[in-house]
């Protein structure tokens, strides 16, 4: 049964790749524990059109040549996305029965720094972007539908579990008040750019919403934003022919930030026609068209921001998996996730467990969807000792083999340490 | 800030890059290469535009005329008198020893005047502008003292200026002193003396008393002596009367600088019609009588001069006095046409001037003090010689050219050179009846031009006329200027430029009148190949 119990608990862990953010609720919480700390982190980025070398210079800096934009260009379709996620935090979990004597119920609490990026772009916007428009002159490029989101907060959380491992059906709660450290985002449902066939005139047709928090506060102390929002886990076990099964479905983050009456907003349904700068003599060239102030000045014109308050939604998580356990040695595990108000494409996978022995396993994921297209995955558990549990991986290692064709990263790590 | 969390947490020093636009400043720049087209400059000139500074009239006929005044010379009332600084000192003793109470009064002499060195002139009222008085005491008497000092013939409103000073008493050796200045400013002063008889004179009186705090009575000795200056200084009239005086001044040889043509450094134009007006005007109180000895048109650039050829030149011009009513001035004019027909004005506006050179001499007073010392003067009402001209804009243009110094500063603020190089296209959609040559001269520290823009044929070419000469629709050229990576690089590095523009008129020599309507619309497109550099 203590084999089961434990080949049970790698299963779990090994769903942690998945959704770090669900690994409390769903890791068993040993008997013979009544106290642990673990320390939790993931990233990853995908695209679906960006290359992990793109990435890597655009973020790490230096000259993005042609070479490197073609490798883009080649992969981009009429309508693409990028997302990355990064997460880290402590966690402390408690059994309730050795405070309130209450039994297979544990209580946790956990601070976090979280941090969300996604965008959806035209071919037109990359190439607008990264080639000019030159070679669009008497066209229209199509910007059409092109949004970002930037969202950073910080993260205090307190949450129940049921945290027996058996045959029972298994649950968790968690809420959490959120600190807004930053946010921005740009929706533009409608955005066109025309240059003329001569260049002298640029049309922009645009139906956007820009919105971004205070800008004279940044970096993880600032507090420009409170909110709140809730984490639900269930797991319901069952047997099949083939073995013990397990239905698992989890929400995370379901809730919003308020950003407070410094953030800034915009928004504009316009048509901009710009002909260049207006000059009223010969001889003020200068004054008129490379001052900054004029530069300044028009951009105040066309984009107008005022101060409001801004109510931001979080991107929240949904995982459903189906698990087997085919033998001893191997199970089987089928899922999907999807992120809410994420530019996120549904992700399908399947997942295979090899335990290698009681104390060290493997994983295997091969997936389709999320930010980018084909994600494969590698994961590793191993038990130090001593109470002390460490497991690591990727569900996207291609961007790291094959980086001029692939961008998926991530990469998920966790060190856990039970006490009795 | 990500980077010190990144350190504090060591698993994410493992994680790959992020797309976190708050992150980047801290890792590094990312840049890469856009071919951008983009119009850089839009404008719609008038001849206002192009000629600026230039004050231009509409004719009935929509036509164009510049209408200019170049003022030659101003008189100064620096140059008919000059009130300098003057001190009065007053040292004050008793005749022999006395005893003064309290609050008694200390017999020294009750006025004082001075009398202003004004050679020739003989002011009899002035009203200061601005100036001061400087007051100074030093008293040797061994008790407090008080004064009323007074200038009786400086008011301000009907009340003449005066001010009670406390003195202190003598300290072993060292006398008590005080010292105050005051401002004069809108004072009246009448310059005849306590008698009303005088000339350029001024007076003060004085009263003193031992103060009326004093314990006891002091013992005043002749030793114990009372010092008292008064400097006035700085004194500056707004008005004056009295008699200027028969004076001879010479005006020049000086120069004037005429801006109407300041940016014209090369080419010719002929006028159909120039007309000038020699102009005095007159708001002093004093006859004058004016000898114009030469008046010249100077072009610095071609180092042409030509004087002026009218019987104006050498011929006494008398200029009547001005009459005062109420505060009203009345001023008096004289006015001396110059025409093509009565002199070579035409010449010397065709030379293009930009300096105007005269030589004067000018007799005040030629008949004496006939208006009984009654002469006036206000500081800012000026006898003034000047030229008003009236130029229609009907001329033949060749090779006309304008130049103007501009400050360039095309390197981006954060230090990025981001144009690399590409092609610089100018439409210019001409209404005016003439062509016009663009250059862009890039000057080093020196000023020396060191490169040019334009290195092919650019010439804007002229708008279509009809019989009439007149503009019947706009004419658009097309000139795209390659621009290279080296010259982009200089013009980066480059700090001025001169542009010039050569302008020639159309059916030579035949006039062609500017009309007000007449507009040229220019736009500068970009096509550059620019590297986009992240902050």
């Amino acid at each position: 049964m203590k084999k089961i119990l434990f080949l049970l608990f790698l299963l779990a862990i090994q769903q942690n790749a998945d959704a770090q953010i669900s690994a409390i609720f769903s890791d068993e919480f040993p008997d013979s524990s009544k106290t642990r700390v673990g320390l939790i982190g993931d990233f990853g980025i995908n695209s679906t059109a960006l290359t992990s070398q793109f990435i890597s210079k655009f973020y790490n800096g230096g000259f993005i040549n042609t070479e490197l934009k073609n490798q883009v260009l080649s992969r981009v379709k009429n309508m693409n996305t990028v997302g990355v996620d990064l997460n880290y935090g402590i966690y402390l979990g408690l059994k309730l029965d050795s405070i309130f004597h209450k039994q297979n119920v544990s209580l946790f609490f956990s601070m976090r720094d979280r941090a969300h990026f996604d965008a959806r772009f035209s071919k037109d916007f990359y190439k607008v972007g990264f080639y000019g428009n030159a070679a669009y002159a008497g066209e229209t490029a199509d910007f059409n539908d092109f949004n970002l989101t930037f969202l950073r907060y910080q993260q205090l959380q307190i949450g129940l579990f049921s945290s027996k491992y058996d045959s029972a059906a298994r649950w968790g709660i968690a809420v959490s008040i959120l600190k807004g450290e930053q946010y921005a985002s740009i929706f533009a449902q409608k955005a066109e750019l025309f240059t003329s066939e001569d260049g002298q005139y640029i049309d922009f047709n645009t139906n956007m919403q820009v919105a971004q928090s205070d800008t004279a506060k940044k970096g993880i102390g600032a507090f420009n934003g409170i909110g709140a929002c809730v984490d639900i886990y269930f797991e319901a076990p069952f047997s099949t022919r083939f073995g013990n099964s397990k239905l698992r479905v989890s929400v995370a983050d379901i809730g919003a930030i308020k950003f407070n009456s410094k953030s800034l907003y915009l928004n504009q349904d316009s048509v901009f026609h710009y002909s260049g700068f207006q000059v009223n003599s010969i001889y003020d060239l200068q004054d008129s068209t490379f001052a900054s102030s004029s530069q300044d000045s028009i951009i105040k014109n066309i984009a107008p921001f005022k101060n409001q308050s801004l109510s931001v939604t979080l991107p929240s998580t949904l995982n459903l998996t189906y698990e087997t356990q085919f033998s001893k040695h191997f199970e089987m595990t089928e899922g999907i996730r999807y992120i809410f108000n994420g530019n996120y494409h549904l992700l399908t996978y399947l997942k295979g467990n090899f335990i290698i022995n009681p104390k060290i396993s493997v994983s295997a994921t091969f997936g389709y969807g999320g930010y980018g297209k084909f994600n494969y995955g590698l994961g590793v558990f191993a038990n130090l000792g001593k109470g002390i549990l460490i497991y690591a991986g990727s569900n996207n290692f291609e961007g790291f083999i094959a980086p001029k064709k692939a961008c998926g990263k991530s990469a998920y790590i966790s060190l856990v340490k039970n006490f009795r | 800030m990500a980077i010190n969390m990144r350190k504090s947490f060591l698993l994410f020093l493992l994680v790959g890059p992020l797309l976190f636009s708050s992150c980047r400043k801290e890792i590094g720049k990312a840049s890469w290469d856009t071919e951008l087209l983009a119009p850089l400059v839009d404008a719609s000139l008038n001849i206002n535009n192009i000629l600026p500074d230039s004050y231009l009239q509409a004719n009935a006929d929509s036509s164009l005329k510049i209408v200019f005044n170049n003022d030659l010379y101003k008189i100064n009332m620096d140059t008919l008198f000059n009130i300098g600084d003057t001190t009065i000192h007053n040292g004050y003793a008793v005749g022999g020893t006395v005893s003064l109470s309290p609050g008694f009064a200390i017999p020294f002499p009750p006025s004082t005047s001075t009398t202003y060195s004004l050679p020739g002139i003989e002011l009899r009222t002035v009203i200061v502008k601005s100036g001061y008085v400087k007051f100074h005491v030093k008293s040797k008497i061994q008790e407090a003292t008080t004064y009323v000092y007074s200038i009786p013939c400086a008011t301000l409103a009907g009340v003449p200026f005066s001010i009670h000073v406390n003195v202190p008493a003598r300290v072993g050796s060292t006398p008590g002193t005080y010292s105050q200045t005051f401002d004069l400013s809108g004072y009246t002063i009448n310059l005849t003396g306590p008698t009303g008889t005088l000339i350029n004179t001024i007076y003060t009186s004085l009263s003193a008393n031992i103060s009326s705090a004093a314990t006891s009575a002091v013992t005043v000795n002749p030793s114990d002596s009372l010092i008292i200056d008064n400097t006035f200084f700085d004194i500056i009239p707004y008005y004056a009367k009295g008699y200027f005086g028969n004076n001879t001044y010479n005006v020049g040889p000086s120069e004037s600088a005429f801006t109407l043509f300041d940016r014209i450094v090369d080419g010719t134009i002929q006028l159909e019609d120039v007309n000038f007006n020699f102009k005095i005007e007159n708001p002093i109180g004093m006859d004058a009588r004016l000898h114009v000895n030469n008046i010249s048109s100077i072009n610095t650039h071609t180092g042409t001069s030509i004087n002026l050829i009218n019987s104006l030149i050498s011929s006494p011009i008398n200029i009547n006095r001005a009459s005062e009513s109420g505060g009203t001035v009345f001023p008096t004019y004289a006015s001396f046409p110059l025409n093509t027909s009565n002199s070579n004005i035409k010449q010397m506006i065709e030379n293009l001037p930009n300096k105007f050179s005269y030589s004067m001499q000018m007799v005040t007073d030629p008949l004496g003090n006939i208006s009984g010392s009654n002469d006036f003067i206000y500081s800012d009402k000026l006898l003034k010689a000047s030229l008003d001209m009236e130029i229609p804009l009907s001329l033949v243009a060749n090779n006309l050219t304008l130049a103007d110094t501009l400050a360039l500063n095309i390197s981006q603020s954060n230090g990025t050179q981001s144009i690399h190089d590409g092609y610089i296209t100018l439409f210019a959609n001409n209404g005016f009846p003439f062509n016009a040559k663009l250059q862009l001269y890039l000057l080093d520290d020196n000023n020396i031009a060191v490169d040019s823009i334009f290195g092919y044929a650019n010439t804007i070419v002229e708008a279509p006329v009809n019989s009439s000469l007149r503009v019947i629709s706009k004419k658009m050229t097309k000139i795209t200027v390659p621009v290279s990576e080296s010259k982009m690089d200089q013009l980066y590095h480059t700090k001025k430029a001169v542009l010039k523009v050569k302008f020639n008129t159309i059916d030579q020599p035949q006039y062609i009148k500017i009309y007000s309507e007449y507009s040229i619309d220019v736009k500068l497109v970009g096509d550059f190949n620019y590297t986009i550099q992240l902050q």
